[in-house]
C-alpha cells in the first residue's frame, strides 16, 4: 500500500523496486514522477490498482474493469539516442507477449504500436504506453505503461496475478537488456510476432493525412515499413500513427 | 493499367495508386504534359534542374527516380488529404472552363452524400486528361477541397 501524505513507500520484490498504489492519477503518471524527480533505477515498478485516468496512446481509453485488469508501468534506461527511442514500445510489447506465455500459455501477437493480441481470435489482451524522456543526446528513461485485461489471458486471483506481473517484467527485462548490443535484435523479435505483416493497412496519420500500402516489417527505430506494390517504401513513426485498420 | 479504359476509370485508378503510393503506376499515367508540369513544379521548387532532364529523359539514376515518385506521391497525397478516397465516382464533365480541346477530357471525382440527403457529391478533384496513343493520360489534378487544417 502506499504511505498517505508522504513520500510513496517503495518495496523490494521480483528483484526491483516497487511501489504499488490502490489508487493514482495513473501508472504512467506515478513512474514518471519516480523516474524524473527521484530517478527511479532501471526496472523500478509500480503498479495501481485503481487508475482515475487509464489512458493510453493518443488517449485512448482503457475500458476493462479495475479488478480485471493488471495495471503497471516499469522505469526503462535503455542506451538509445532520441531516434531509435521507439524501440521501447517494442520492449514493452515482447515483454507481455513473453510473460503471457510463461505464465497462462497464451499464445500472442502484437499489433503495432501498442496492442498485444490472443494470435488466434484477435482480441486484444493488452495496450502499451510508452513515454520517453530525452537527455542530451540520448534517451534518459522510457516509461512503460502496460493494462492486461486479466479474462483474456485467463488469470485469477492475487496469486496468478502476480505470477503473471513477475513474468512480464523478467520478460521485458531481457527484451530491455538486449538493447546494449543495438535495437535490431528487439526489432527482429518483434517483426516475428507482429501479425501486421504482410497486410495491407491503411493508417491514418497526425496532423493529418493517410498512408497505406502491404506492412513490410519494422524497422530498428521501432517504426512500422510499409511498402507499395511498385516498392515504394514508406516508414511511419508511433508519434505520425493516429489509428490503423487492416484491410 | 488502363489500355483501352475510360477516362473516369483512368482518373480513379490514378487517385487509387496516389493512396497506395504505387508511385511506378502514378508515373506511368501521367501524360508527357502532366510529366512536364510536375518537372517544372519541381524545378521552381529547389529541384535540381540536371535532375529534372535526367528524369525527362529516363536517365536518372534508380535511387534518384524512387526518390522523386515518393515525393511526387506524398504530394499528391497532400493535396487529396482529408478525402475518403475508397468510395470516389468519377464523372466526365461536358462543359469546362476552358472547353476541353479535341482529345481532352475533365473528369470530376465526387464524394458521395449519404442518399437520405438527395445532394450531389462532394468534390474532390478534377483531374485534366488527355487521349496519348489510345490511353487516356492524365495532364493535371486539380483538388476542390480545402486541406484539413
Amino acid at each position: 500500500m502506499g504511505a498517505v501524505g508522504g513520500a510513496p513507500e517503495t518495496l523490494e520484490r521480483f528483484g526491483r523496486q516497487m511501489r504499488i498504489f490502490p489508487v493514482a492519477v495513473s501508472v504512467g503518471a506515478m513512474a514518471g514522477a519516480w523516474a524524473r524527480q527521484e530517478n527511479a533505477p532501471a526496472g523500478a515498478t509500480v503498479v495501481v490498482d485503481h487508475e482515475v485516468s487509464a489512458l493510453g496512446r493518443i488517449g485512448r481509453e482503457w475500458k476493462v474493469a479495475p479488478e480485471r485488469t493488471l495495471a503497471f508501468a516499469t522505469v526503462l534506461r535503455p542506451p538509445l539516442t532520441p531516434e531509435m527511442a521507439d524501440a521501447c514500445w517494442l520492449v514493452a510489447s515482447l515483454g507481455v507477449m513473453g510473460g503471457c506465455a510463461s505464465v497462462a500459455g497464451a499464445v500472442c501477437s502484437a499489433r503495432w504500436p501498442d496492442e498485444v493480441d490472443d494470435a488466434e481470435s484477435g482480441d486484444p489482451v493488452a495496450v502499451t504506453k510508452v513515454e520517453i524522456q530525452l537527455g542530451p543526446g540520448q534517451v534518459k528513461a522510457a516509461v512503460a505503461s502496460v493494462r492486461v485485461d486479466l479474462d483474456q489471458v485467463g488469470v485469477s486471483g492475487a496469486g496468478e496475478t502476480d505470477r503473471l506481473l513477475e513474468a512480464i517484467l523478467t520478460a521485458t527485462d531481457e527484451a530491455a537488456a538486449s538493447l546494449a548490443g543495438g535495437p535490431e535484435q528487439v526489432a527482429e523479435d518483434y517483426e516475428r510476432h507482429c501479425a501486421l505483416v504482410g497486410r495491407r493497412v491503411k493508417l491514418r496519420l497526425l496532423p493529418s493525412g493517410e498512408a497505406r500500402g502491404t506492412v513490410k516489417g519494422i524497422d530498428r527505430g521501432g517504426g512500422l515499413e510499409l511498402a507499395s506494390a511498385t516498392g515504394m517504401v514508406q516508414r511511419v513513426s508511433v508519434d505520425m500513427l493516429r489509428d490503423l485498420v487492416v484491410v | 493499367m488502363s489500355d483501352g479504359s475510360a477516362p473516369e476509370e483512368v482518373a480513379k485508378t490514378f487517385v487509387d495508386a496516389v493512396a497506395w503510393g504505387e508511385h511506378h503506376t502514378v508515373w506511368d499515367l501521367l501524360s508527357s504534359e502532366g510529366r512536364e508540369t510536375v518537372l517544372r513544379v519541381g524545378a521552381t521548387r529547389g529541384m535540381d534542374k540536371e535532375l529534372a532532364l535526367r528524369l525527362r529523359d529516363g536517365a536518372a539514376a534508380t535511387a534518384e527516380r524512387e526518390e522523386f515518385l515518393a515525393d511526387l506521391v506524398r504530394g499528391l497525397r497532400a493535396d487529396l488529404a482529408g478525402n475518403d478516397l475508397d468510395n470516389l465516382e468519377a464523372e466526365r464533365l461536358e462543359d469546362g472552363d476552358p472547353v476541353p480541346e479535341a482529345g481532352q477530357v475533365t473528369v470530376m471525382l465526387v464524394s458521395p452524400l449519404p442518399p437520405v440527403l438527395a445532394q450531389p457529391g462532394l468534390p474532390v478533384a478534377e483531374v485534366k486528361m488527355r487521349d496519348e496513343q489510345g490511353q487516356w493520360r492524365v495532364d493535371r489534378l486539380l483538388p476542390r477541397t480545402s486541406k484539413p487544417k
